[in-house]
């Protein structure tokens, strides 16, 4: 049994490759349960409990079966999760990091302005509209224009439907139907660049080609390219008001990114990053009560 | 230990600084380029005067918008989050089902919603509140915080375990999480930016040379700015990792898409890299728009250019609010991020990057 290679996947979890050679013990014809309960019985022989820490640490195997049999030499990935429950008392500094947020939320709550209502003409299209982006805030004369548009599409569809219980289940087809377009917009541009060794992001190329393929449409058939717009409106408001949501996953997985070095770096960012945030978010409510529109 | 944890403190506390000034670095001379460029082109030719007259009025109308979600988005979100959520558990736990074929799509669903719900709820909280803290950093917590909790009461794993059965990194229905859901979306919604930009195609023509420049400013500047700035700083100090460190800073102003393959190519690590362009990405949304209103640059060109070149998609997404200015922040964004990748292509430049860093 060879420990040959070392991938660290995340801080807490280790994948160790074996290369497994027939052997007295290991015969080629050996089942892969046996091999299993082998490579098992060498890891527990091999496995050191930390001496510090030993409370805290839970060893796992788990082996997969990587080539059954490569010139009479089997090839098993073996893994040893130790998981490392010092988090938890990472968890605690976040919920009470959370209390104090919520309680910089509280003490600013009287130092605010009253929410500002939606100009009277974005009333009308903010009701019929909500799911399907007519919600998204701006005062710009152009884009309530659209919106105008957007919600008189909406309307005329609503009027034999109860308004009352309506406005949030109705199902906006025409911003999903934009949306999926452009969704299949981006899978094709994938594709394409999957085909040909192209490692350029879909979603921006996407983006510019779409970009383009407007303004070429208006050039051949002149009105083609402004009806195509005007097609992808509802869809364009629905992802734009939703956007920044998609976003929540890259920072939700910030625990799992495997650390400028070592573990006590790991520790020691997060107590930094959790003092400056909640230091700033302090200091910003306190201003905010100072200074209620000053910034 | 204890010096230890003092240099790595140092060292954080100077990646921090890096992300904080350069973000700031990036913006004004963004920002202030292009204002220069459209004087001296005649196009916000009575700026200065409308400046002294209404910097107040003009400001303010931006920055204090209304609540971005509806009552009713947020009753639909928190009835679909507790059905879902009570569905979900009790399939893992009193039915013992965790093992069907629909115990993982209703986990995807229940945490989807409860990513949703966060982010309306957080954007939703008085004014102050959102402003010292982004509703993405609220969002987080609390999917954090139900992760955890989720894990617990169902048995299915620690915290970290749960948070890699968020993002799985795979589409398929029996496997995908939340998180995979969510990332699948920004695709369509890069892509839906070329609305936007078509919907403002006049003023994108008439200012295409700005729009260029800027894109040479924001890339270049950051890339030779940033290297030049950890090498000032001494980003690492003397240990072995010090180059790769300070070469992983310099992607940070490009969307995540395109930092990867920077880094790759100029020898940084990837997720620091990915650490750093988030972090920029929160900065920018946070306080982008209040720098900018600070020094009073109204003009919607400068103001899209300025923080879709320092803060790629976040810094676009915060300019939801000012559609004059959005089209040009997507643009911003894209074309920065394709420089960057271009320029740092080029072998020559490359060299002179990793020597700066050195």
């Amino acid at each position: 049994l060879i420990p040959h290679s070392k991938t660290q996947t995340s801080p807490r979890q280790k994948t160790i490759k074996v290369w497994v050679f027939p052997s007295p013990n290991i015969p080629p014809t050996s089942t892969s349960a046996k091999i299993e309960n082998l490579v098992t019985s060498d890891i527990n022989s091999k496995w050191r409990e930390p001496t510090t820490t030993s409370s805290i640490i839970r060893k796992e195997i788990g082996i997969d079966l990587i080539a059954p049999t490569v010139n009479a030499e089997l090839v098993y990935s073996s893994c040893i999760y130790t998981t490392d429950t010092r988090h938890l008392s990472n968890m605690k500094v976040q919920v009470s990091l959370l209390a104090l947020l919520s309680a910089a939320a509280l003490w600013s709550v009287d130092a605010i302005a009253p929410v500002r209502e939606p100009l009277p003409a974005l009333t009308a299209a903010t009701k019929t509209t909500t799911i399907r982006g007519g919600a998204v805030v701006d005062q710009a004369p152009a884009l309530i224009h659209q919106k105008k548009a957007v919600a008189k599409a909406a309307t005329k569809k609503k009027t034999s439907q109860p308004p009352a219980v309506g406005s949030s289940f109705n199902v906006p087809t025409d911003a999903i139907v934009g949306s999926v377009a452009m969704a299949m917009v981006e899978r094709v541009v994938k594709k394409v660049f999957l085909k040909n060794g192209i490692s350029f992001p879909a979603q921006l190329a996407g983006c510019v080609i779409l970009f383009f393929a407007l303004l070429v449409m208006d050039l051949v058939v002149p009105g083609s390219g402004e009806s195509l717009y005007k097609a992808l409106g509802p869809g364009t408001a629905l992802l734009t008001k939703w956007l920044p949501v998609f976003f929540v996953p890259g920072l939700a997985m910030l625990p799992l990114a495997p650390s400028v070095g070592s573990g006590v770096e790991v520790r020691v960012a997060h107590r930094v990053c959790l003092l400056l945030l909640s230091s700033c978010s302090l200091l910003n409510s306190f201003l905010a009560k100072r200074l209620p529109r000053s910034f | 230990l204890l010096t230890f944890e003092l240099v790595s403190c140092q060292k954080i506390a100077k990646i921090l600084l890096i992300t904080g000034l350069g973000f700031v670095y990036s913006l004004y001379t963004v920002a202030y380029s292009v204002l220069f460029l459209r004087k001296a082109g005649g196009q916000v030719a009575t700026a200065p005067v409308k400046k002294k007259v209404a910097p107040t009025k003009k400001t303010t109308a931006p920055v204090a918008p209304a609540k971005a979600y509806s009552d009713d988005t947020m009753a639909l979100l928190i009835k679909t989050t507790l059905a879902s959520g009570v569905a979900s558990v009790l399939v893992q736990t009193v039915l013992n089902q965790g093992g069907a074929v629909y115990a993982t799509p209703l986990r995807t669903f229940f945490f989807f919603s409860v990513t949703c719900a966060t982010y309306v709820w957080g954007a939703r909280l008085p004014a102050g509140f959102t402003k010292a803290v982004h509703p993405l950093i609220t969002s987080t917590f609390l999917t954090w915080a139900v992760l955890y909790w989720y894990g617990l009461v169902t048995g299915m794993g620690d915290f970290v375990e749960m948070v890699k059965s968020y993002k799985t990194g795979n589409m398929d229905l029996a496997v995908a999480g939340a998180g995979d859901v969510l990332l699948f979306l920004l695709g369509p919604s890069v892509v839906s930016f070329a609305v936007s930009m078509y919907s403002r195609k006049k003023m994108l023509k008439e200012n295409f040379l700005i729009v260029v420049a800027s894109m040479l400013v924001s890339s270049l500047g950051a890339l030779f700015g940033t290297a030049v700035f950890a090498k000032l700083i001494q980003l690492g100090g003397t240990s072995s990792n010090a180059l790769m460190l300070r070469l992983s800073m310099l992607a940070r102003n490009v969307t995540t898409a395109l930092a990867i393959p920077i880094t790759q190519i100029l020898g940084g690590d990837v997720s620091i890299a990915v650490v750093v362009v988030v972090l920029t990405g929160i900065i920018g949304a946070q306080y982008g728009r209040p720098l900018l209103d600070m020094v009073g640059i109204t003009d919607p060109v400068t103001r899209g250019l300025a923080v879709g070149s320092s803060a790629q998609g976040l810094g676009v997404s915060s300019m939801v609010p000012e559609p004059d200015a959005f089209p040009f922040a997507a643009m911003a964004m894209t074309l920065t991020a394709v420089a960057g990748t271009v320029v740092v292509s080029i072998p020559q430049v490359k060299d002179v990057l990793v020597s700066l860093c050195k």
